[in-house]
């Protein structure tokens, strides 16, 4: 209970300062469209060309970019938020007052980046929405109960990415090694502009080892070709298995990370 | 009642880029201090800048960590800044003190009651406008209000009057002097102000590069202490 109210209380809070930067909340969402309609006149262009690297997901260069896009919001949310909760807080002054309260920091940080998910989400559904409305891109075979574990997992695996990017942040301030690798990296070899068929193999392979292959590759099966949870067996076990390994090595390192900012005094300083 | 025995504290100063070859400089902000604030008492943490005043204060709060000593503290805790509010600019005073109170476990029935008292015992008014468009005095006045809030029995207050105009500053020291006398807090402060020691503090403690040199019943100081501040301190660096 104590907790559900606490999360009403960030969520209330985010909600209220960003919906008091109107302009960048409208801009955004022009963004998206000049993002969907510009991916919609590159698959045209391709045409039929690129279907044998897209039978897999229905053959639709449209249908496999738009999920690529939306979804892949998630990995730049838990990537950046976690880290954003604390530089936010220090630069407002607020973070002495939350840390001494009886709210634990790791519950903070969680707290504190819901409204980013929660805004990604939003962010998916207007993706998703406007190529539905506007470029047709089809949403009849969605199967709902395979893409929200796919989207749990795929949360879950990326937070923990994020909870190892805010340990660096709380030592190095600057200069996120893990945040720029993986941003990086996974734009380029997770799948989200073009099949990871097309890559070498070598690149393949270490494709394989990025949990945004698996989070999209599920997420295009369950929406665009309506994959039951049994078809996507081996996204979910490889996210699971990301998770479960990550977690554990992500509040290890934050752990030590907070330690060693309270030894340097340098948590209260961006 | 806080307690601190033996508390010692340094930091690792990084060269800058010009001088990356010459090793980090230790400096030690704080060097085996021994300190004892009774429950209901008001003490003042006198010194120049770098004595180690706020260090002392963010180490008794569990913002530092000491790397040796003892702490003792009954009672919970609440930090007043003079120089940082920690309110969220674009929210309402209410609305940040609804969210910090949440955060504290505070019941929506404890945040309606406590904001309407104490906010009347302040003289705040209007508790509506976006925390930006306050006044400094008033923005002093609702981080105290937070601070009363949370109903802790310390507080803990770095420079409450730094950035206050003469008369603001001489307002806001009677409303710490009726946190210690009416409201029984204890509480523990760091300051630049001589007269804000004298008018708020039963006791002084002069600090000076991370020791207490000096701690006095403010009652029992024969000459003015302007005086034995100046001679304390002069004494210190010859």
């Amino acid at each position: 209970m104590i907790f559900l109210r606490k999360l009403l209380a960030f969520l209330k809070r985010d909600f209220l300062i960003n919906s008091s930067y109107r302009l960048s909340f409208l801009l955004d969402f022009i963004s998206i469209f000049a993002s969907v309609a510009t991916f919609f006149f590159v698959s045209k262009l391709f045409g039929e060309g690129a279907s044998k690297y897209l039978e897999e997901f229905g053959g639709d260069y449209f249908s496999f970019v738009l999920i690529g896009l939306a979804f892949s919001g998630y990995l730049s949310a838990a990537l950046n938020s976690f880290s954003q909760v604390i530089h936010y807080e220090q630069s407002e002054g607020t973070l002495e007052i939350l840390l001494m309260s009886p709210t634990s920091i790791g519950t903070i940080l969680l707290l504190g980046a819901v409204w980013n998910f929660f805004f990604v989400s939003l962010r998916v559904m207007v993706y998703l929405f406007l190529g539905w409305l506007i470029f047709g891109f089809n949403l009849s075979k969605i199967n709902l109960i395979s893409s929200l574990v796919i989207l749990l997992l795929t949360i879950l695996s990326f937070s923990a990415l994020g909870v190892l990017s805010a340990s660096f942040i709380l030592v190095f301030k600057r200069g996120n090694p893990i945040n720029w690798v993986l941003n990086g990296i996974s734009r380029f070899l997770g799948g989200v502009y073009f099949p990871i068929k097309v890559l070498p193999q070598v690149l393949q392979k270490i494709s394989y080892l990025l949990p945004i292959t698996y989070a999209l590759r599920g997420m295009r099966k369950s929406i665009a070709m309506g994959a039951s949870l049994k078809e996507v067996k081996v996204e979910i076990a490889c996210l699971t298995l990301f998770f479960l390994i990550l977690l554990p090595i992500a509040l290890l390192s934050f752990k030590l990370a907070l330690r060693q900012a309270k030894k340097h005094g340098s948590l209260l300083y961006s | 009642m806080i307690e601190v025995e033996g508390l010692s504290k340094s930091f690792l100063i990084k060269r800058d880029i010009f001088h990356f070859f010459l090793l980090p400089r230790r400096i030690y902000a704080l060097n085996s201090v021994h300190l004892k604030v009774n429950r209901g008492e008001a003490l003042a943490l006198l010194g120049p800048n770098g004595a180690g005043k706020t260090t002392l204060l963010k180490i008794i709060c569990g913002l530092i960590l000491p790397e040796r000593g003892m702490i003792k503290v009954k009672g919970g805790v609440a930090y007043f800044s003079g120089e940082t509010y920690g309110f969220y600019p674009q929210l309402t005073a209410k609305q940040n003190l609804e969210f910090f109170a949440t955060i504290y476990n505070l019941s929506s029935h404890q945040i309606r009651e406590r904001i309407k008292n104490y906010s009347q015992i302040l003289e705040v008014e209007d508790l509506d406008k976006p925390f930006w468009q306050y006044s400094t005095g008033t923005k002093h006045r609702l981080s105290l209000l937070r601070t009363l809030i949370l109903e802790k029995e310390i507080i803990i207050m770095d420079e409450p009057t730094k950035s206050l105009d003469p008369l603001t500053a001489k307002e806001f020291r009677k409303l710490m002097q009726r946190l210690a006398k009416e409201f029984k807090k204890t509480i523990l402060f760091a300051t630049h102000f001589l007269e804000e020691a004298e008018t708020v503090a039963d006791r002084i403690a002069i600090m000076n590069r991370g020791e207490i040199l000096l701690i006095k019943n403010i009652k029992e100081i024969q000459t003015s202490l302007k005086d034995l501040y100046g001679e304390i301190i002069k004494n210190d660096i010859s």
